[in-house]
Parts: structure tokens; sequence; C-alpha cells
């Protein structure tokens, strides 16, 4: 758990705060997307917390302690740090790249290996094939992999993310965004992700924290985010087609009615609603078949069940 | 604490006038021969290589020894000497000659052609204004470390500052010493900032 | 060829005198390099985090830049009198600066978001001196290294004008008496050994990093 009491960062000759006395609390093993327009202070936040940047002002708790007084190189060991630059070592190899924290820690050699081997095939790269390559030769994605793999390597309660997809094609993206949502889920991390993509934010993010000015403006489920904005700048922020976006934070699944529905395209199970509504849209049709992997029907999906549903009106 | 110095100006200045003409006539003739060999081996690599592997292979030999090895055939005096120094320009002239004309985007070469330019007139109007501010980069470089080593040129009886510093040397003249070091550290700060300006008035320039 | 002949026959005659004179050549150019790392290595790592230090260990190292190697070692004269040590401190002098430039740009030059990693990963400032820095700025540091061995191979040719001894002894005893085998047998070695030094060193060079500057491209 991360908590930031009055956190503020005030830089000398600046006429305000870049972060001004932010209270926050993010609970243990979730998810919490920073986002704001630029010079909103996320990146500052994030970057108090491991205290890259020192605070001016306010505390700062993890799993209770307050670490604002501890060294901040004793400290940064026990935080997973990802950026968008990736930064890997270009002179060290994949698996040195990985061990960097467990080598600062002093874990013996055998231990290294066997964490490194195991990171690897966590974030979906071969070991017999990536463990001795250097950084230049992987794709911005494996790269990346690598990047999370070293956050990782010391089992630290608490990730950074600052920007993690930022350097990655758009193309890639998208599956990398995927991966890395079901890797987190597994290694149960308390995760601070920076982030300037709202799409991003709903689709990683436990919680969104919107700020603004250096101030917190909403803190909230995506869910709550798009349904209840705080105020007129939420409202702005994650914009007219929030309804859409709230449709893709649900599966087709919830709606299914049993049956077939006759003469109705197909849609596998597990889908967004909003791809849902996208395939309605496209074939003209009143309804959707929804298929699982094997291609046995489940039941359909109503376009008026999709539209018409209680939450979705204003 | 100057005892020497005002009661030697003429002298002085003859030295330093010598260590002028060494300077200039050997980074002219080292002009003229890089101007050459830049052109004729800027866009053939393989060429270049071997002009570069002789230039640099000059480059590094010391220049006592360089002098001493011009003896035999060249005697003593001025004639070695300009040698010697010639042969220290090579490197960064025919570099920055051939850098400069690489430096020329394609596009624009691509346009002179369709405009209708042969390849003299290419090279004397596009090739070489565009690649001036690498060359006078080059003539900079060049002109800084001949003036150093030029004192050393004294020794086979080329005059020049040098001599000033042999004097003192001998005589265990510290004022010698100075005046020499002085004037020739003198020499190179102001060539290199006559040139740097003019380099940076030419890049100003082609940019307008 | 017959000057080439009859100087190598000189040189076999004065065998003795060669290898002494060899011999103090390289022992001053090894104590000038020797020492200059010694200074050149941490004062660049010692300004690297203040640019003000920086910018005058720079201004001045380009004032020296600007004095010739010959006024270089004939200050030391003066100053120190004659024998190893003058010579030695004029060399360290002349190696000062591109050991001093290259290692500090080398260092600045290291990509600031490798920098932000390292910090982020909780590296010490030694560890990331060690672990990244200097690994990652080794190839323009090895580039002065061997600037710097020319350049004192050069400049220890000159001691012998204030008596520091070294090849330079053959090279100013057969202009004083113009004899030519003299004189080649002095200047010949130098060249060779001022060669070896540089192509040398180059090789050495390629080896370590080569294929570290291939991949850059």
């Amino acid at each position: 758990m991360i908590r930031l009491e009055a956190i503020t960062k005030l830089y000398p000759g600046a006429p305000r705060p870049a972060v001004d006395r932010l209270d926050i609390e993010m609970a243990e093993g979730t998810t919490t997307a920073l986002i704001g327009p630029s010079g909103c202070g996320k990146t500052t936040t994030l970057r108090m917390i491991n205290r890259m940047i020192e605070p001016s002002g306010g505390r700062l708790f993890i799993d209770g302690t307050d670490v604002t007084g501890l060294d901040p190189v004793l400290l940064r060991r026990r935080i997973g740090y990802v950026i968008q630059q990736i930064g890997l070592f270009p002179h060290q190899s994949v698996a040195e790249n990985i061990a960097t924290v467990p080598k600062l820690l002093g874990w013996p050699a055998a231990t290294i290996a066997a964490r490194v081997e195991e990171l690897l095939t966590l974030v979906g790269l071969d070991p017999a094939r990536f463990r001795d390559a250097m950084p230049h030769r992987l794709s911005g994605g494996q790269r990346q992999r690598v990047g999370v793999a070293r956050a990782l390597a010391a089992d630290p309660p608490v990730m950074l993310m600052d920007e993690p997809f930022g350097a990655i094609d758009p193309i890639a993206r998208e599956k990398l965004q995927d991966e890395f949502k079901e890797i987190l889920r597994r290694v149960r991390k308390t995760i601070v992700m920076v982030t300037h993509d709202l799409d991003e934010a709903i689709k990683m993010g436990d919680r969104i924290a919107i700020m603004r000015d250096g101030r917190l403006v909403q803190h909230g489920s995506p869910d709550e985010i798009l349904s209840e904005p705080a105020d007129a700048f939420v409202e702005a922020f994650v914009g007219p087609d929030r309804a859409l976006k709230r449709l893709s934070l649900r599966k087709v699944d919830d709606l299914l009615t049993p049956g077939e529905a006759a003469e109705a395209p197909a849609i596998g199970a597990g889908a967004t609603q909003r791809e849902a509504l996208a395939r309605l849209i496209d074939s003209g049709a009143a309804a959707l078949n929804v298929r699982d992997a094997e291609g046995r029907i489940l039941g359909h999906i109503d376009r008026t069940a999709l539209l018409d549903r209680p939450e979705t009106r204003r | 604490m100057l005892r020497w110095v005002p009661t030697h100006l003429p002298e002085i200045g003859e030295a330093a006038l010598q260590h002028l003409v060494l300077v200039v006539v050997s980074v002219a003739i080292a002009f003229a021969i890089s101007l050459a060999l830049g052109i004729w081996s800027a866009r053939r690599p393989r060429l270049y290589a071997v002009v570069m592997a002789v230039s640099g292979t000059l480059f590094v030999i010391p220049s006592l020894a360089l002098f001493a090895l011009l003896i035999p055939v060249l005697g003593l005096g001025a004639k070695p000497a300009i040698v010697g120094l010639v042969s220290y320009c090579l490197l960064a002239l025919i570099r920055n000659v051939a850098l400069g004309l690489r430096s020329v985007p394609p596009a624009v070469l691509d346009a002179a052609i369709g405009m209708g330019y042969g390849p003299w007139a290419r090279l004397w109007r596009i090739e070489l204004p565009l690649a001036l501010p690498l060359i006078i980069s080059g003539v900079r470089i060049a002109t800084v470390t001949v003036i150093g080593i030029a004192t050393v040129a004294a020794y086979i009886n080329a005059g020049g500052l040098g001599t000033i510093i042999f004097a003192g040397i001998d005589q265990r003249f510290p004022e010698k010493i100075l005046t020499g070091a002085l004037l020739a550290s003198a020499m190179s700060v102001t060539a290199d900032l006559l040139l740097s300006r003019l380099e940076s008035r030419l890049r100003a320039g082609g940019r307008a | 060829m017959t000057l080439l002949a009859g100087t190598f026959a000189w040189m076999a005659a004065n065998g003795r005198t060669m290898m002494e004179l060899l011999g103090q050549h390289l022992e001053m150019s090894a104590w000038a390099l020797g020492i200059s790392l010694a200074i050149g290595l941490p004062l660049a790592v010692a300004v690297l985090r203040s640019p003000r230090a920086a910018g005058f260990a720079i201004a001045l190292v380009n004032v020296l830049r600007t004095f010739p190697s010959l006024a270089i070692l004939a200050f030391a004269l003066p100053l120190l009198g004659i024998g190893l040590l003058p010579s030695v401190v004029a060399l360290v002098v002349l190696a000062l600066p591109p050991i001093l430039l290259n290692t500090y740009v080398g260092l600045r030059e290291v990509d600031p978001d490798l920098v932000d990693a390292a910090t982020g990963l909780g590296m010490t400032r030694g560890q990331m001196l060690r672990k990244v820095q200097l690994p990652l700025a080794a190839p323009a540091i090895f580039g002065g290294i061997r600037n710097a061995a020319v350049q004192i191979i050069a400049g220890a040719a000159l001691a012998s004008f204030i008596g520091g001894g070294g090849l330079g002894d053959l090279i100013t005893a057969g202009i004083a008496i113009m004899d030519v085998q003299r004189l080649l047998a002095g200047a010949i070695p130098i060249a060779l050994l001022a060669l070896a030094v540089e192509f040398g060193l180059a090789f050495v060079e390629r080896r370590l990093f080569g294929k570290r500057l291939e991949d850059a491209r």
C-alpha cells in the first residue's frame, strides 16, 4: 500500500507548486493510473514516490512505514522502476540487465540465474533465446518486457511505471498492454502508472487518478470516472465518447440472453460490449450470437439490451 | 622582469614573421594538394581509405623524427621544414574536403544535374561552395597544428619562433622561452579565432 | 639504400647505446602516461558533477593545448632543471588534455535515460560510475589514451633538448656533427615507435570495442 499525505513539490522560483498537497492512497495489489494533461504533476508525483525527486513537503508511506526519511538508494531497491525510454544498459546482456538489483542486493549467483530464468518466462521471452542477447538486437516490445523483468527482479512490493508503452509502436502496443495486464495481475504488486492515454488508463488501471495543476481532481474506478465525472474538467478530459469507453470496460458475457438468435452474426465470448456494438452497426443486424472458443453458441446479445441499459443513460 | 624583450623587438618581429611565412606557405601548398586529393577521393571509398591511411601515418610520425628523416634528402633549412609541415596538414585538410563534398545533399546535386550543370560546373558552383565551411574548418585545424610544430623546425635552421625558444634553452633564459612560447600560442589562438569566425560566417551565409 | 644499410650498420655497432636510449625513451613515456592517467581520470570524474569546475578545467586544458609541445618541454628546464623529472612533467602536461577531455566527454555523453534507470533501480553514484558510466565511456576514454600515448612518444623525442635523454639524443647529436647515419638511427626508431603505438592501440581498440562500435551503427 502506498499513501501520500499532503505531498508537495515546489521548485524554487516557480509561481505555483508542481504538486500541491496531494493526498492519495493506493491499495495493495492494485494498479493506479495517474493521468492528466501535460504539466499536471503526474510524473513529478511518480518520481517523488521513489524520491528521484525530493518532495518539498508532506509524507510518504509504503506499507504503513514512513519512507520520507529513508536512504533513497535503499528505498529504490524495494521499488520497481520502468520508464518510457526503457533504459536497458546497452553494454550488458538481457540476463545481466535483469540481474541488476539482485546483484546490488548481493544475491548468490545461482539464485540470480534462477530468478532471471523465471522472469524471462513470466514476461514471455524464451530464456534460451534471450538470456544472452544484447539489448540492441531486441524489438521495442521485447526491450520493454526486459525492462519490466528488470523492475520485478528483486520482487519489490511496489512498481512505478512512467509511460511504459510510450516507446512501443502502436501496433505492438495493444498486445503488450494485454500481456502486461495479465503479468501484473499475476504478480500482485501495488503499481503506479503514469500515462497520458485515457484508453490505456481505463484498460490498465483498477483505479484512475486524474490530476490537474498539481492537484488530484478525481480518484476512482474507471467506471466511476466515466459515469460520474467529478467536474466539467474531468468530463471534458474523458471526452464526449465516454459512454463508448464504458462499453469497452464490459464483456458481452454480462448481457447474454440464452438461445441462438436467427440470422445473426457471431462474436467471440470475452469480447467487449463496444466491439459488439461495432459489429451490430457494421452488420445492421439486431442481435449477435456469442460463441466460445470451440464455436459453441453460448447465447445471444440483443441490440436493445446493449443500448437500453439504465446505467448507460444519463 | 622583462630585460631582453624590449631591446630585441626587431629580432622577435623577424622570427614571428618567418614563423608566419613557414605556416602560411605550408598550409597553402597542403591546401592545393588536399583539394585535388579530396575531390578525387571523396566519392571513391577505397581510394579515400588509402589516402587517409597514408596521411594518417604521416601525421603520427613525430616532428623531430620527420624533419631528421628529410635531412639526408633535402638538407637543412626551410625546404625540409615546409615539406614536413605540409605532411602534417594533409590528414585534416583532405578529410574535411571530402567530408564537405559528401555533406552536399543528394537532392541538391540531383537538381543541379537536372538543370544541366556539367560535372565541373557542378563542382565549382555547387559542391565546393557548399563544402566551404567544412573545408575552412580543416584549414583551421591544420593551421593551429602547424603553428605549434613549426617551432621545432628552427632546429633544422628553418627559422621562426622556435629560434627564440632554442636560444632560451641553450642559455637557460626563461624570458626567451616564454616569449617564443607565448607568441606561438597567441598566433594559434588568433588563427583559430579568425578562421572559426570565417567558418561560422560562411555557414550563416549558406543558410540565408 | 646504402644510406639505410649504413644506418643499420651503425645501429648494430652501437647496440648498447641504442638499447639504453630506447630504454630511456620508453621509461620516460611510461611514467608520463601512468601519471597523466592517474591525474586525468579521477579529475574527469571529479568535475563531472560540477559544470562550473568542468568549464574551468576544460578552458585551462584548451589554453594548455595552444602551447607548442616544444615550449612546454622548454618551460620545464628553468623550472625543474635537467634530467628525467622535468621531461616527465612536461610530457604529463602534454598528455593530460586528451585524457581529461575524452574521459569527461565520454562520461557526460552517457544517455541520461540510462542514468535515470540506474538511479531508479537503486544504484549509488559509485555503482553507477563503475557499472554504467565508465563501461559506456570506455571507447572514448581509450581513444584519449591512444592520442595521449602518441603525443608522449613524439614529445619524448624533444626531451633531448632539455637533457631528458631518449632516442632524440641521436638526432640532436647527428645534426650537431652532421652524421647522417646517427641521425637516422634516432629518427627511424622514433617514427616506428610512434607508428607501433598508434596502430597497436588502434588494433587493441578494435579488438575491445569494434563489435560495440559496429553495433552502434
